[in-house]
């Protein structure tokens, strides 16, 4: 019999396969549609970036330049090749190649979004644990109620009211910039420099809390969610008739169990953030691939555009693939199916 | 919640005290008093009044955004659990591949290409709102479609199209419906944070999220231009919010108030859906 194709094989490696070559027409698609997006602007993309006061000459000079005058498969064949060389073109506002721009914002913008999830599963977990042990307790209708007005409330105004405040009132945490670079701030800490640290994380923390909150507001649901339900399983009761104690219930067993739905629910999170940093960052002049993306549309600039657009998205369907693997290894009813 | 945004918008030509381009030059950044119920902006328009006009560009944005995200989505939901096969293969593709954008920027550079006038924010919206509502009316049609009474319909020799929407499409109605309540919020979001970047309904036209924005501008003159714009925004989110899960209850009473937000493990035909910021 001949040896079986890895995705003929079920378990988990086979899941991985399959779920890993499904990344590849997504990738794909996302090209696809983030080349189209310049063949959407109405009348010539040329014409529209020049601006009116454009010479004739100069409009052709830019559709050589952007290829604009072959044929559209032709173009995008070209377009997917540069992209796989790595090749994002060129800023037509900042005079540099897309790809250094993005790769130096894009380090900030992770840096704040895995500040913003620590943040929101410190505040979250608890918060949606205690809220499933004291059901319906005055605790758990004050925590819901924050949580709903925080799942309302428009992240740039939350963004907003922090910047007034403590802009105004406490002059606690920087309102705008960013910190020294990571690297440089471990560094320093390394021997035993606080204060690049310090600044990194000061700098971060308005930012990130913006996001944070709003993240824990819907984490804390999902996580109070669970957790009812965890409680309420056959092993939780043989646990509590063994005699272990109510806490070791509640953290030990309970909540392991329900991480499953924790981690599904807190890599999603990630994936929003990078939508969130798009706003987030222009409140706080982080310098992340977000305002580079919003600079770009004020200023016009379509392949700074394109290359923020298709690297956030890539990043963003990524993440996703990272959330369905370990939900996978976690539960291994999924990868039966 | 929602009908007291709806009345105040629609009434907003007559119950406004003031036109909401109507300045007042010596009144400029002006604290809530008897005559500024609310206060004014930095150009001295009564903030009351450009919050009343900015729920009509809020609730049209938020309608009409979601419904052509609910007609597109369920079009194409209906189609792939009704023929399967390679219609399904191929509109699912397309849908994940929607999906792996986040909204946000997919309306950010749609309105970027497009243009920033209303009709363009709607396109926008709309079109990067649709893969959901695919998603969900394609697992809920799956359900229905072995149903005995479509199963029934097919053997009475109804054709297709009459089959998807006077069979299929009712009895899925409902999940749809919480989906689209709880999406007007989103919309809602979605464009007040289009307008706070300066991408959305260009001024002078209200529009809450540009108030904010303005806020932020002039917050050390005036640090409570952006409060009121803000919380207009959140009463009306929170609004169709409870609406939503208030309709979900009522369409699933089983169901516990909770319950719906855990994301299922496959796709399920349940309208857990978390505003996207």
């Amino acid at each position: 019999m001949p040896r079986p194709f890895p995705w003929e094989v079920g378990g988990l490696a086979g899941y991985l396969v399959k779920r890993i070559s499904l990344l590849v027409p997504v990738l794909l698609g996302i090209s696809l549609v983030v080349f189209l997006l310049i063949h959407l602007i109405p009348g010539n993309p040329a014409q529209a970036i020049l601006g009116t006061s454009a010479t004739p000459a100069q409009i052709a000079r830019l559709d050589q330049a952007l290829g604009l005058n072959k044929p559209i498969w032709l173009q995008f064949a070209d377009y997917l090749g540069r992209v796989l060389h790595g090749n994002l073109g060129e800023s037509i506002s900042e005079y540099q190649s897309v790809a250094s721009l993005v790769a130096y914002a894009l380090p900030n913008t992770v840096e704040l979004a895995v500040v913003a999830l620590v943040l929101a599963v410190v505040i979250a977990v608890p918060l949606g644990v205690a809220s499933a042990v004291w059901r319906n307790s005055p605790f758990d209708f004050a925590a819901m109620a924050f949580a709903q007005l925080g799942i309302s409330m428009p992240v740039f105004w939350l963004g907003t009211l922090f910047v007034e405040f403590f802009a105004l009132d406490l002059h606690l945490f920087p309102t705008f910039g960013i910190g020294p670079p990571v690297g440089q701030a471990f560094a320093a800490l390394a021997q035993g420099n606080v204060g690049p640290m310090g600044s990194l994380v000061s700098h971060a923390m308005l930012p990130a809390l913006t996001l944070g909150l709003t993240g824990a507001a819907i984490v804390s649901r999902m996580v109070r969610t669970a957790m009812i339900e965890a409680l309420g399983q056959d092993y939780v009761r043989t646990a509590r008739a063994k005699g272990a104690t109510s806490g070791r219930v509640v953290w030990r067993h309970a909540l392991r169990n329900a991480m499953l739905v924790v981690v599904t629910v807190v890599g999603l999170q990630f994936g929003y953030f990078l939508g969130g940093a798009v706003i987030i960052e222009s409140i706080f002049a982080w310098p992340g691939i977000g305002r580079l993306t919003v600079n770009a549309i004020l200023a016009r600039d379509f392949p700074l555009v394109q290359g923020c657009v298709l690297v956030i998205a890539a990043l963003f369907a990524f993440v996703n693939l990272l959330v369905d693997v370990s939900y996978a290894v976690l539960n291994p009813k999924i990868r039966y199916q | 919640m929602v009908a007291v945004v709806i009345v105040g918008s629609v009434l907003a030509p007559y119950i406004a005290p003031y036109s909401p381009y109507r300045m007042d030059i010596l009144n400029q950044l002006a604290p809530p008093s008897p005559r500024h119920l609310l206060g004014t902006d930095n150009f001295g328009r009564d903030i009351l009044t450009r919050i009343l006009y900015g729920g009509r560009v809020s609730l049209v944005v938020g309608f009409s955004s979601v419904l052509l995200a609910g007609v597109i989505g369920t079009t194409l939901g209906l189609l792939a659990s009704y023929f399967g096969g390679v219609v399904d293969t191929l509109i699912m593709r397309v849908t994940d591949i929607v999906l792996s954008f986040p909204v946000i920027l997919l309306a950010l550079a749609l309105v970027a290409v497009l243009g920033p006038s209303v009709q363009d924010i709607i396109l926008a919206l709309g079109l990067g709102f649709w893969a959901s509502y695919a998603r969900l009316v394609r697992a809920a049609g799956l359900e229905v479609r072995t149903e005995q009474y479509v199963e029934a319909a097919r053997a009475v020799g109804n054709g297709h199209l009459r089959i998807m929407l006077r069979y299929m499409l009712p009895n899925i109605l409902g999940p749809i419906l919480v989906m689209a309540t709880l999406g007007v919020g989103s919309a809602i979001v979605a464009e007040a944070s289009l307008s706070f970047l300066g991408l959305g309904v260009q001024p002078p036209t209200a529009s809450w999220g540009a108030m904010i924005a303005d806020g932020l501008r002039f917050f050390l003159q005036g640090p409570d231009l952006s409060t009121f714009p803000g919380i207009a925004i959140m009463w009306t989110v929170l609004g169709f919010n409870l609406l939503g899960d208030g309709l979900s209850d009522y369409l699933n009473p089983k169901i516990n108030r909770w319950r719906r937000s855990v994301p299922d493990e496959e796709e399920s035909p349940d309208a857990a859906q978390v505003p996207v910021h």
